[in-house]
């Protein structure tokens, strides 16, 4: 339990010190695993996770992010904003649940809530500024939108989760599919409080004739036509979920050259990007994995266990209890390696206390979802201010909050129904 | 500098775009000519081994590698300067150890004669050439921390470093 | 007294993981207590990083298969053969006396101990498609199966296959990527594919086998006095390989049982099956054979030969 605490002590030192967080997880667990073992064991181990990093398991992340890249460059995210727009943008605050729709859709073809937040910023920012939308209230609904990305699948942090627990990833997507929506109609309801309690933060955007309606539908039909691609070859038996990313980013990149947004220099730009987010979130992993080995030799996970049995509390305050501390973690914790770090903990605790995997893959996308839009440290939130530098963070953070608020009521309903999460994949025979 | 960029960023997008085609051969394959092809998966493997270590060093070069860096705007630029140096400093020491240990196991698996299962390609190579770019990527930091001691660079807090992770 | 770390790369209920904790705790009862064991969490690392991860003392004891890592040994395909036995004790047993008079100076695990040398049951053939009583009746059907000398099998009789790996395989067949797989019995419900397959179809002597061995950490090994060292020497080899084969034979019946309750059509292959089968991948023996003599077993076609005779043995 001391030499747990001690290494998440030493880590949290590193990080201060501005190391990267990767090489901070990873020197504390090799050091730990020296002291704790031995030192050339704990070196071989190393070597161990740097070479097993290119395995075949794992090469679903990179080809996610590439799909994703891929639909980015496309434009397909502009195709969805403008079809959303032209059926609920000229309602009250309808640019803002228009960004929301957008983005539930996009995140139906991207596996990552960081790239949707690029995506999203950069179309539905400037139609929301040129309607006089409060900052905030603008700034808000993309960064919040924008955490589907990862709940509706694909998702990469749910192929992580299922690699890490060794779980179906198909039935961890399909599990995906009604929490995210449910979600999404949670932020709707957020933003259209909002409007009501402060009409002039959200006002109305231009009313779109049918015939321009047809036509922005009509343009939305390559989402949905990758998203039945990969979907629909993942359930219909033409292949492996793994093997679906694969499927997934071919689809994108024939997208992509069929609208002509690619040329050499661009593909080269979109595969080197993907390459080097790729080679980046490999490395937390890598880090990751050694303070995982390292903890596997401390008792932290068993003592945690035992502690939670002491203390014969009902398995869904543990839950909550969890939760809680997702949410404070998440504060101040990069996501990847918050997840990476606390799942080989709290897994083996959720699962004896006999909850279902599927479903606390859910709960923890749920909460890191959370934690992507909490301050201080919340990616979407650099991410969207990097792109609209003109908005103080500190405005975002403000924006951001009824839509955290709709993310608790939220989990509290996946949490009373598990079904909820877990009737699809069940129905779909995973 | 420039040539060496683009050699890296060229090598590990053609592994990433090879990943891709071969996932979709082997689909296609296995559906429409009724075989799978041989040695899909370690090929893959191969594949994810060369892109990973040829993109490293371009993402820390790039600064994506995600640090903790809200204390950025509080410390005094003096004191970040000796941070940066010493983080760089530190994660130059990682990676290069990180060099050596696979190194090591590079040897120790040629000595073993591993190959992949279907194809027998020989594994050693690969894990060589991770070893060399981990070198390459210790050099980049190392390069940072001595440009952090100069004062060069210090980290602005609008840092615009496209941060995909999650 | 010694405490030795064991790490299990299959889930905690797994037979291996039960029989490796067992065997141990047999040691520390005949040591009365002087070896203890303590089992980790979690798997210090996949398969086939494991034999390494003994070797540099990551932990003091575990096992695996010596096929996941090609090229590195040789010798173990001697028992990977289609067609050596019935039971994973006979196998094992066998396999083990073999180990110990032919194949251990070839000092294939370098820098570990070795416990003992052990085989899984007989390799099944199942799928969701159809019965399969002759070799024509596997055309149009799609098999997972892993490496090494399965493949070799596979691809001598023209096989449709796809190599994945094995924790893949309820994706695989759940999602139709697959219709069937070559797996011992035991695997059928430790990879929970016992509600997707409908057909079975044993063959005698099985159709392939798989090569394990049970290392100790050679350093950990020297640490243990000399006493305790004889005590564990009795316990290793032929008596260990025995008392694994047993979980094995047990898990294989019961997941028959399983099998049975499921609905899955159980048939035999016949002797015509089993004489196509041995006319196409007659190959392998040889192949296996000029590699061994290559790598310094002198006789290696004597060796096999010697195996299979030993496998009618053991009782
Ligand atoms: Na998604
Ligand atoms: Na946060």
């Amino acid at each position: 339990m001391i030499e747990g605490l001690l290494g998440f002590g030493a880590m949290f030192a590193l990080m201060a010190l501005r190391v990267p967080i990767a090489v901070a997880m990873g020197l504390v667990g090799v050091v730990g695993l020296g002291l704790m073992r031995s030192w050339p064991a704990a070196l071989s181990s190393a070597a161990q996770e740097f070479v097993d990093i290119g395995s075949y398991t794992l090469s679903v992340v990179p080809l996610f992010v590439l799909m994703g890249n891929f639909v980015t460059r496309a434009g397909m995210s502009r195709d969805l904003y403008q079809a959303a727009y032209a059926l609920i943008g000229h309602r009250r605050g309808g640019l803002a649940s228009s960004t929301i729709a957008a983005c539930a859709g996009f995140g139906a073809i991207c596996g990552s809530s960081i790239a949707t937040t690029a995506t999203m910023a950069r179309v539905a920012m400037p139609e929301m500024q040129r309607f006089h939308y409060a900052p905030s209230f603008a700034a808000g609904s993309v960064c919040a939108g924008a955490t589907l990305g990862i709940l509706i699948p694909p998702s990469v942090i749910l192929v992580i989760y299922g690699i890490m627990t060794e779980q179906s990833i198909g039935a961890l997507f399909a599990a995906g599919v009604i929490p995210g929506l449910v979600a999404a109609g949670f932020y709707l309801l957020a933003a259209s409080w909002i409007t009501r309690r402060h009409p002039d933060w959200g006002p109305p955007g231009e009313k779109a004739s049918w015939a321009v309606r047809r036509k922005a539908l009509g343009r939305i039909w390559g989402v949905l036509a990758l998203f039945a691609l990969v979907m629909g070859g993942m359930y219909g038996g033409f292949f492996t979920p793994t093997e679906a990313a694969g499927v997934g980013a071919m689809g994108g990149f024939v997208f992509a050259l069929a609208r002509r947004a690619l040329t050499w220099r661009a593909l080269m730009e979109v595969l080197g990007e993907s390459a080097r987010t790729s080679a980046m979130l490999f490395t937390i992993v890598i880090g990751a994995s050694l303070f995982a080995n390292y903890l596997n030799f401390t008792d932290l996970p068993t003592a945690l266990r035992s502690f939670v049995e002491a203390m014969d509390v009902h398995p869904v305050a543990v839950i909550v209890a969890i939760c809680f501390v997702y949410v404070v973690l998440g504060m101040a914790m990069e996501s990847l390696s918050m997840m990476l770090l606390t799942v080989p903990i709290f897994f083996p605790l959720v699962t004896s206390l006999g909850f279902d995997p599927v479903w606390f893959g859910i709960i923890v996308v749920c909460v890191i979802e959370i934690s992507l839009i909490t301050p201080p440290v919340g990616m979407n939130i650099f991410v969207l201010s990097s792109v609209v530098p003109s908005i103080p963070t500190t405005a975002i953070w403000r924006g951001v909050m009824p839509f955290v608020a709709a993310d608790v009521m939220r989990m509290a309903v996946l949490i009373a129904f598990p079904a909820l999460s877990l009737w699809l994949p069940k129905w779909l025979n995973l | 500098m420039k040539r060496l960029t683009t050699l890296f960023t060229a090598v590990a997008a053609i592994a990433l775009f090879a990943m891709m085609l071969l996932t979709f051969a082997d689909v296609f394959s296995r559906k429409f000519l009724t075989n799978s092809i041989t040695g899909a998966v370690e090929l893959t493997e191969l594949f994810m081994l060369v892109m990973i270590f040829f993109a490293l060093p371009l993402a820390s070069m790039a600064g994506e590698h995600i640090v903790f860096d809200l204390l950025d705007k509080a410390l005094p630029r003096m004191l970040l300067r000796w941070q940066q140096t010493l983080s760089h400093g530190l994660t130059t020491a990682i990676f290069g150890g990180a060099a050596w240990v696979v190194w090591e196991r590079a040897q120790r698996t040629a000595e073993y004669g591993d190959t992949t299962s279907a194809l027998e390609i020989k594994i050693a190579p690969f894990q060589t050439l991770a070893s060399v770019m981990l070198v390459v990527t210790a050099l980049v930091h190392g390069v940072l921390a001595w440009r952090a001691a100069r004062g060069a660079d210090l980290p602005q807090h609008d840092e615009t470093a496209a941060r995909e992770a999650s | 007294q010694i405490t030795l770390t064991l790490s299990s790369w299959v889930p905690p209920a797994h037979l291996l993981t039960r029989a490796q904790s067992d065997w141990c705790g047999e040691v520390s009862k005949a040591t009365s207590g002087r070896i203890q064991c303590n089992l980790l969490p979690k798997p210090v690392a996949p398969a086939p990083a494991t034999f390494d991860a003994v070797r540099d003392g990551l932990v003091d004891l575990s096992f695996s298969v010596h096929g996941y890592t090609p090229g590195r040994f040789t010798m173990g395909k001697v028992a990977e053969m289609p067609f050596l036995g019935d039971s994973a004790v006979a196998t094992s047993v066998a396999y083990q006396r073999i180990y110990e008079k032919h194949l251990a100076k070839l000092d294939e695990h370098k820098g570990m101990h070795v416990i003992t040398v052990f085989t899984h049951g007989p390799g099944v053939i199942f799928n969701n498609k159809k019965a399969i009583a002759t070799l024509a009746d596997m055309d149009g059907i799609k098999f997972r199966v892993g490496g090494g000398v399965v493949n070799d099998v596979g691809k001598a009789i023209g096989a449709n296959m796809t190599l994945k790996p094995a924790p893949q395989s309820y994706e695989l067949m759940s999602s139709g990527v697959v219709d069937g797989v070559w797996f011992p019995d035991e695997s059928i419900v430790s990879f929970k594919l016992d509600k997707l397959v409908k057909y079975r179809t044993a063959v005698p002597g099985g159709l392939y086998n798989t090569s394990f061995a049970l290392v100790m950490n050679e350093a950990t090994w020297k640490k243990i006095p000399k006493a305790d060292q004889d005590i564990i020497n009795k316990m290793s080899g032929e008596w260990a390989a025995r008392f694994i084969g047993k979980y094995w034979d047990e898990t294989d019946e019961k997941s028959r049982q399983v099998q049975k309750e499921a609905g899955v059509q159980s048939i035999t292959a016949d002797a015509k099956f089993v004489a196509d089968f041995k006319a196409k991948t007659a190959g392998i023996e040889d192949a296996w054979v000029k590699e061994a003599e290559g790598k310094g077993l002198a006789n290696a076609a004597a060796v096999l030969q010697e195996l299979r005779a030993e496998i009618a043995k053991v009782k």
